[in-house]
């Protein structure tokens, strides 16, 4: 719309403010109002609504204007079930340093704890949002920061229970350093492109505890996923970077740490996959880096089905899963270079740290096992041990194009030292470092390296 | 020899018309929202508004997540012995009831957000698809099965 009409009315709010100092309102038991819905009415742009301690009960309240409603001692706004708690439609606005709860529950909307509708340059700071339907609910969003907030979900079942954070067409957001327990998503993008998703800890969510479709160049590290339902999920997205984030502890027949389905030209590097049924699943995805993660204690490390293209697989450790790989075709145009890989029986005459001989990640007993899930049974029998060496001697029915030519002698130290996207060599270190988790109640901040 | 046997062989034969029944049984199967996964998009299924099952001639049951996965399933799908025996949607108002995508009202509008973007919900009577679009302020398009089809993928 009318964007330089807007501008110069920012430019003059910001002179005015410079000039007047911005008016600063206070709301609470003995100040000047009583109740934040009036205060909001009194405030000019550009304005500080100082929010004192206490309990307000003010159904829905709205945003037209650019201020700045800031909690003082963590002030409780209790919704009443009517909607959403806080909606926010102009630019600059800023909430900090609330508890929100108290949204309503419905069918046929998205009712949030806070929502945020056609606005550019929100910040979403330091507030706690309770048992809301969706915590943050962002659509059409610019320029937005979202940072240090603590969505906990109610962990119903059904539509009364939305997404932690859920992002809706929007660009350029920032989410920093976010706490989201017990949604249905934790942190949820559809349509959001550019933007940086750090630091943030997701957990206990019934579905995934990311889920992101049609959302292009956006960048993920140091992200913890913990324990969700169905682990995470991308989807139907380009030029997507995953660095150092944890995925662990999706155990359940559809869950796995990470489901890329329609992922191209993008990179996963430096992630810690531990303790899921299958580690990542990819499908139908090309182009995509795997380089430096650590698998380890999975069901299944990697399962790639035989329509993901070009892919390379570099670098990783694989420790104690109970298979490697799995596949449903050759994966011909999928390279596997220089793993580690804890099931080679390789060995290293001349020292260089490099295997002599290829290994053959995909075993014999994988590829029965996903036929016929039963055989699972077998497990560790003698018999399969000498199918899958005779397997691996003599490739019969596993690809025999399907190997890595130079695995490790021994694991890659972690967090791995990541090669710029080019080059074999190891050239100028661009480090990429998967910063330990933020609690201690994760065993995973210390060493990665086996045993 | 043969005497051992004739009790198993009588056995397998009183399992065999069990067995054929069960060969036939295409009734649509109950979702289990939080643990199924959709056939076409491989997302969990949660929301119990929305999903639709398609059966096969032989009683196999896919399950989708939203109506634009099931026709991307439908076109996908060559004639065969795997072919459609039906198909069916969840009524939006009636969690896991069925209704044949023939016999189906959809409504299409923005404000409805289902897991895939199709935004189309589905209603056993005009009645009731007309009292959810007034909630929703009017709007949107009212649309039957042939239709559903025709929307690009």
């Amino acid at each position: 719309m009318n964007s330089p009409r807007c501008f110069l009315g920012l430019v003059l709010g910001a002179l005015a403010s410079q000039a007047l100092s911005a008016a600063e309102w206070h709301v609470g038991p003995g100040q000047r109002f009583a109740d934040i819905r009036s205060a909001i009415a009194a405030a000019g742009d550009g304005d500080t609504i100082q929010v004192h301690a206490g309990t307000y009960h003010e159904g829905s309240l709205i945003l037209e204007r650019p201020v700045t409603l800031m909690g003082r001692n963590r002030p409780r706004i209790d919704g009443g079930k009517r909607g959403n708690v806080i909606t926010i439609v102009a630019s600059q606005v800023t909430v900090s340093g609330f508890e929100i709860t108290g949204a309503g529950a419905s069918s046929l909307h998205d009712y949030a704890g806070i929502k945020v509708a056609n606005a550019s340059g929100v910040t979403l700071e330091d507030n706690r949002i309770v048992g809301c339907t969706f915590g943050i609910f962002l659509s059409r969003v610019r320029d937005g920061m979202m940072r240090g907030n603590d969505v906990r979900g109610a962990a119903a079942g059904g539509s009364e229970n939305g997404n932690g954070i859920h992002a809706w067409s929007c660009e350029r957001l920032e989410l920093i350093d976010n706490t989201v327990e017990r949604h249905r998503d934790g942190i949820y993008l559809e349509f959001v492109t550019d933007s940086r998703i750090t630091g943030n800890r997701v957990s206990d969510c019934l579905r995934y505890g990311l889920h992101f479709m049609f959302s292009h160049r956006d960048v993920y590290r140091r992200n913890v996923f913990l324990g969700n339902g169905a682990g995470v999920a991308v989807m139907y997205s380009r030029g997507v970077e995953m660095d150092g984030n944890v995925f662990s502890r999706s155990w359940g027949s559809a869950a796995y740490g990470l489901l890329l389905k329609d992922l191209n030209d993008g990179r996963v590097a430096g992630n810690v996959f531990e303790f899921n049924s299958v580690a990542v699943t990819v499908q139908n995805s090309t182009r995509m880096r795997f380089e430096g993660n650590q698998f380890r204690g999975n069901g299944w490390a990697l399962q790639v089905e035989s329509s993901s293209t070009d892919n390379m697989y570099l670098n990783n450790n694989f420790v104690g899963n109970a298979f490697d790989l799995c596949t449903t075709g050759e994966l011909a145009s999928n390279r596997f270079e220089g793993n580690f890989w804890d099931k080679a029986e390789i060995y290293d005459l001349n020292r260089d740290g490099v295997g002599d001989v290829p290994h053959r990640p995909l075993s014999l007993f994988a590829k029965l096992v996903d036929r016929v899930p039963s055989a699972l049974l077998l497990l560790r029998s003698p018999l399969v041990l000498v199918l899958d060496r005779a397997e691996r001697v003599f490739p019969t029915l596993t690809p025999d194009r399907l190997f890595d030519p130079h695995p490790a002698m021994r694991p890659h130290p972690f967090p791995p030292v990541i090669e710029p996207p080019a080059g074999a060599v190891r050239k100028t270190p661009r480090a990429i470092r998967a910063a330990p988790p933020r609690e201690n109640e994760t065993p995973f901040g210390r060493s990665h390296a086996p045993d | 020899m043969t005497e051992p046997r004739a009790p198993r062989r009588r056995m397998a034969a009183s399992l065999l018309p069990l067995l054929a029944l069960a060969g036939c049984d295409t009734a649509p199967r109950s979702i289990r929202y939080g643990q199924d996964e959709c056939a076409a998009c491989s997302m969990i299924l949660v929301d119990p508004h929305y999903g639709a099952e398609f059966i096969t001639r032989r009683g196999k049951v896919y399950t989708f997540d939203d109506l634009n996965c099931l026709t991307t399933h439908e076109r996908r799908l060559a004639a065969g012995s795997d072919a459609r025996t039906k198909s069916v949607v969840v009524d939006f108002n009636r969690p896991n009831h069925f209704i044949a995508v023939e016999q189906a009202w959809f409504l299409q509008h923005p404000a409805l957000r289902t897991p895939m973007d199709s935004r189309l919900a589905a209603f056993t009577s005009e009645v009731e698809l007309e009292a959810v679009r007034r909630q929703l302020d009017g709007g949107g398009r009212v649309l039957r099965w042939a239709g559903v089809k025709e929307i690009p993928p």
